[in-house]
């Protein structure tokens, strides 16, 4: 059956058009990555690093399912002596941190950084070199953990690192260490590209491409990376507290001295539970995408899929407790959680019935993607459905910390993420090689895959329901598990036979498959609408779209795209340019100029890398220099960003003129503080709530020592918090009337120095902080608002060296606008830390 | 319609719920550490209740003469599934054991 065609929908703003040659060599000079491995390393562009993601991500789930074959061989027989305790141990911990850190979210990262500037009209993404940075801290991160399990070092705690185990007390070694720092390293990577991805979402769309025109992909990775700047700082800050406990004594999570165990379930599973959402949602996004392309009609349902994104990235914060069910929490507490879990079903019930609706009202073409959305059906309905068993109370209690548990999480995760990932696979892989699958290994591939996977999966939930316990190393005969675990072993090596059938077709594919011209799906979005593989600058000319983005017929806009019809044709100013809009309606405001290659990022992660070795190494002398080398290439990098003169607006094409994203208003570095401090926000809320939890709940409170303070130093803090914002208004009033800045920035300087030396002060009248988790929790608020305002005086810095060489005007005021931004921000969190370092020791018991 | 209306708009409901579990829960926690009667900390519970779902019913009047209209109907959608979210999250504990 063949699609219907639906309507261009792309105005041509530059009807002369050019040469497709011309303009293709003229783009290409200047976005192609250099040849050479300076080349390489260099490389900013998003098509590189989201297959590097990808690729690496592959290789890492490679050796998470290799790992997950020893525990299956492991536990084939009873009494077996494949692998001892230990080895065990840190063999089941490694497989669930690489498959969650390691391979899960990266590779949708990927997927997104890859795809979507190619779905929304961009020829790149808003921060080019951070997405280069994300990678090599992914990149790094990583191999501290693989290097680990080569070393036998590697964790041993569970992926979920409860506490007390995770303590130094039951877990001496470096091992748990290892766990901390490298996955914080690779949740930085994490974080950044989510910042990046919001941004670009939001200011880098095609013009006209409304909110309500994106494409539901990008409506998807919107959500999931808003719930990734809001998910992961509750585990950040977890890991470091741990990490502080462990290194330092501090004792956040040891109720001997005031912390609580629970404390780190709490955090963990702040951030664990979204986890599960932000790996399924661009997964059902790649879902929602396809399945209208081989249904051959438009997706029924969009709006209400949005609301139900909306609705599931809430509902998924909300329900963190009911991995704790079994902690003893009250009936009435349990129940809030309880509901709340039943009730997410309910979105994800609208996304599911709304792709069955478009394949029940179109008419299906039955396709290599379309197996493994067969597959998805099948297993995640079913995944989802033990959910929701799980999610009632008493029977959780029966199965908890039991195989059935492992078989739900499996059925969830493989079911909503690795199917849909396979099929998005198969429908994007001729977009990424220009060649189509070889049909017999991809389908005999599938039939392996599911086959093996129901029968290693399903049978768990039997196992579990007898009565085996997730993580055990052995059992006996008498256990009367044999024959399942049997099973379930053998059902793991068909399942991996499957996907070692699967990555030999997409070798094959890349290196034999047929070629083809363009869009071998009859798809109706923008990434078909370049040539295959594609070319570095995406579009030759920014596409002008006048209705729904899934709904545009490639090959003709390809074509209109190659000549040139459409803003920005070419690189008449030798820029790297691409159009920024407006955040809701897309309309265009300004000509984003992006950064070329550069080492910087590859410079500046070895540093971060170097920081976290060190850690590692407990040598604190050599990370702090590190801390101030990373510091200083940031400060380096940001140092010739933009442009040295005011430029005004400037042509587009269709008659319109712009001004370059450094002299407007809403610019891609303003939104992305803008969010970070979201994530940064999210963090400290995390961190309130750990200090209101200790009081409440921890034991061996109230502590023997508290705080004693006058009243001089805190009135200092809060006067020097508060004039450090009045002097980056001074400078902006300053600069508008073309005034010299040297007073507002000495004045910014003076007081964040002087906020710095009081709250040093501050610090040293605490009690000491290994005492109690009292003294603890007030030194890491002081040093949270120590850290900011040591970054707010690297922005004053920043600010000084760029002044110096040109790169500040009266126009190009975004240096001074985001310091503001920054002093603001350290001001209110400020207020609020050292206010309850103040009250916390009446709030304790203790009225001085 | 602004950037910053359209995210209030999509984020409103379901942040009222986040602060309705929050609130219940940590007044919960409050209460039973401070030992609070039976009578005293249902009410206090009722009372987020009632006063989350007013709140979110409130913004549903205001949305829903936005002239936006793919996110002023995505927007009611979400405010009226958090509603009865509200109510279905925190209504049944209201008639369970306090704190045991």
């Amino acid at each position: 059956m063949r699609l219907r065609i639906w309507s261009l929908g792309v105005l041509q703003m530059n009807d002369r058009g050019a040469d497709p040659i011309r303009l293709h060599k003229e783009l290409s000079r200047l976005w192609a990555t250099p040849p050479g491995w300076r080349g390489r390393l260099s490389s900013v562009s998003h098509t590189d690093i989201g297959l590097r993601f990808m690729v690496t991500a592959a290789i890492f789930f490679a050796i998470g399912g290799l790992l997950s074959m020893l525990i299956r061989a492991q536990l084939a027989t009873p009494d077996s002596a494949f692998m001892g305790p230990e080895v065990y141990n840190q063999i089941f911990t490694m497989h669930g941190t690489i498959m969650m850190f390691l391979f899960a979210i990266p590779m949708l990262e990927g997927l997104a950084v890859y795809m979507l500037p190619k779905m929304i009209g961009a020829r790149d993404l808003a921060f080019p070199r951070l997405t280069a940075y994300g990678y090599w801290c992914y990149l790094f991160g990583g191999t501290i953990l693989i290097g680990a399990l080569l070393l036998g070092l590697a964790p041993n705690a569970g992926w979920f690192m409860y506490t007390p185990l995770s303590s130094n007390v039951y877990s001496p070694g470096v091992n748990s260490d290892i766990w901390l720092l490298g996955v914080t390293f690779v949740e930085i990577s994490a974080i950044t590209l989510a910042v990046e991805l919001v941004v670009s979402i939001l200011k880098m769309r095609a013009p006209g491409m409304s909110l309500g025109r994106m494409p539901i992909f990008a409506w998807y990775i919107l959500v999931t990376a808003l719930m990734m700047v809001v998910g992961f700082p509750p585990l950040i800050l977890g890991s470091v507290l741990l990490e502080i406990e462990r290194a330092a004594g501090l004792p956040f999570f040891d109720p001997t001295r005031g912390g609580d165990p629970l404390l780190w379930q709490h955090l963990f599973w702040l951030f664990g539970h979204p986890e599960v959402y932000i790996i399924f949602l661009p997964a059902a996004g790649a879902l929602a995408t396809l399945i209208p392309t081989f249904a051959g009609r438009p997706l029924i349902g969009y709006r209400a899929s949005i609301a139900a994104i909306v609705a599931m990235a809430f509902l998924s914060f909300g329900i963190w407790v009911h991995h704790m069910f079994t902690t003893g929490i009250p009936h009435l507490a349990l129940a809030f959680f309880s509901i709340g879990s039943a009730l997410v079903a309910v979105p994800t019930a609208v996304q599911v019935f709304s792709w069955l609706a478009t394949l029940a009202h179109g008419r299906p073409r039955w396709d290599v993607p379309m197996l493994y959305v067969f597959g998805f059906f099948f297993v995640f309905v079913m995944g989802g459905l033990t959910g929701v068993m799980l999610a009632m109370v008493p029977f959780n209690w029966q199965a908890h910390d039991s195989y059935f548990v492992v078989a739900h999480l499996h059925y969830v995760l493989v079911g909503g993420f690795i199917f849909p990932l396979l099929a998005a696979l198969y429908y994007w892989l001729p977009q990424v090689t220009g060649r189509l699958s070889l049909r017999p290994l991809s389908i005999t591939g599938f039939w392996l895959i599911f086959l093996g996977f129901n029968a290693t999966f399903f049978l768990m939930h039997l196992t579990g329901l007898l009565g085996m316990p997730r993580r055990i190393f052995t059992y006996e005969a008498s256990d009367g598990w044999t024959e399942l675990n049997l099973l379930s072993s053998v059902g793991g090596f068909v399942l991996t036979m499957g996907f070692a059938l699967i990555a030999m077709d997409v070798i094959l594919q890349a290196r034999f498959g047929r070629r083809f011209r363009r869009d071998p799906w009859r798809a109706g979005t923008f990434e078909w609408a370049m040539p295959t593989p594609p070319a570095p600058y995406n579009f030759a000319a920014i596409p002008e779209v006048s209705e729904r983005a899934d709904r545009i017929d490639p090959g003709a806009t390809g074509r209109d795209l190659a000549a040139g019809k459409g803003y920005l044709a070419g690189a008449p100013r030798g820029w790297r340019e691409t159009l920024g809009v407006d955040t809701v309606g897309g309309r265009p405001e300004y000509v984003v100029i992006l950064p070329g290659p550069s080492l910087l990022p590859l410079a500046t992660a070895l540093a971060t890398g170097v920081v976290v070795f060190s850690l590692l190494l407990k040598a604190y002398l050599l990370a702090a220099v590190a801390v101030l080398v990373v510091a200083g290439l940031m400060v380096h990098a940001g140092r010739y960003a933009g442009q040295r003169q005011d430029h005004g607006p400037v042509p587009v094409g269709g008659g319109l003129q712009l001004p370059p994203h450094t002299e407007a208003a809403s610019s891609p570095p303003w939104v992305a503080l803008n969010v970070a401090l979201g994530a940064n926000g999210a963090l400290f809320c995390s961190l309130v709530f750990g200090v209101f939890y200790l009081w409440l709940v921890a034991p061996n409170w109230p502590p023997a020592e508290v705080l004693a303070l006058g009243s001089a130093l805190p009135v200092v803090i809060f006067a020097a918090l508060a004039i450090a914002p009045m002097g980056a208004r001074g400078a902006l009033r300053a600069l508008a009337r073309g005034r010299p800045l040297g007073f507002w920035l000495a004045l910014q300087a003076g007081a964040l120095i002087c906020a710095s030396v009081a709250l040093a002060v501050t610090l040293r009248h605490l009690p000491d902080p290994r005492g109690h988790a009292y003294a603890a929790a007030s030194f890491v608020l002081l040093a949270y608002i120590g850290l900011h305002l040591f970054i707010g005086l690297l922005f004053v810095v920043s600010t000084v060296l760029r002044l110096q060489s040109g790169y500040i005007s009266p126009r190009r005021n975004l240096d001074l606008r985001l310091t503001r931004l920054w002093l603001d921000y350290t001001l209110a969190t400020g207020l609020v830390a050292t206010g309850i370092v103040l009250v916390l020791p009446h709030l304790s018991g203790i009225v001085l | 319609m602004s950037g910053g209306r359209i995210a209030v708009g999509l984020a409103a409901g379901f942040s009222v719920w986040g602060s309705a579990l929050i609130v219940a829960y940590a007044t919960h926690a409050v209460g039973c550490a401070f030992d609070w009667s039976d009578a005293l900390l249902r009410f206090a519970l009722l009372a987020i209740l009632v006063s989350h779902g007013a709140v979110v019913a409130g913004l549903l009047l205001f949305y829903s003469i936005s002239a936006d209209p793919l996110t002023s109907s995505v927007s009611r959608w979400t405010m009226i599934a958090a509603l009865v979210a509200i109510i279905a999250t925190v209504a049944p504990g209201l008639l369970l054991t306090t704190c045991v």
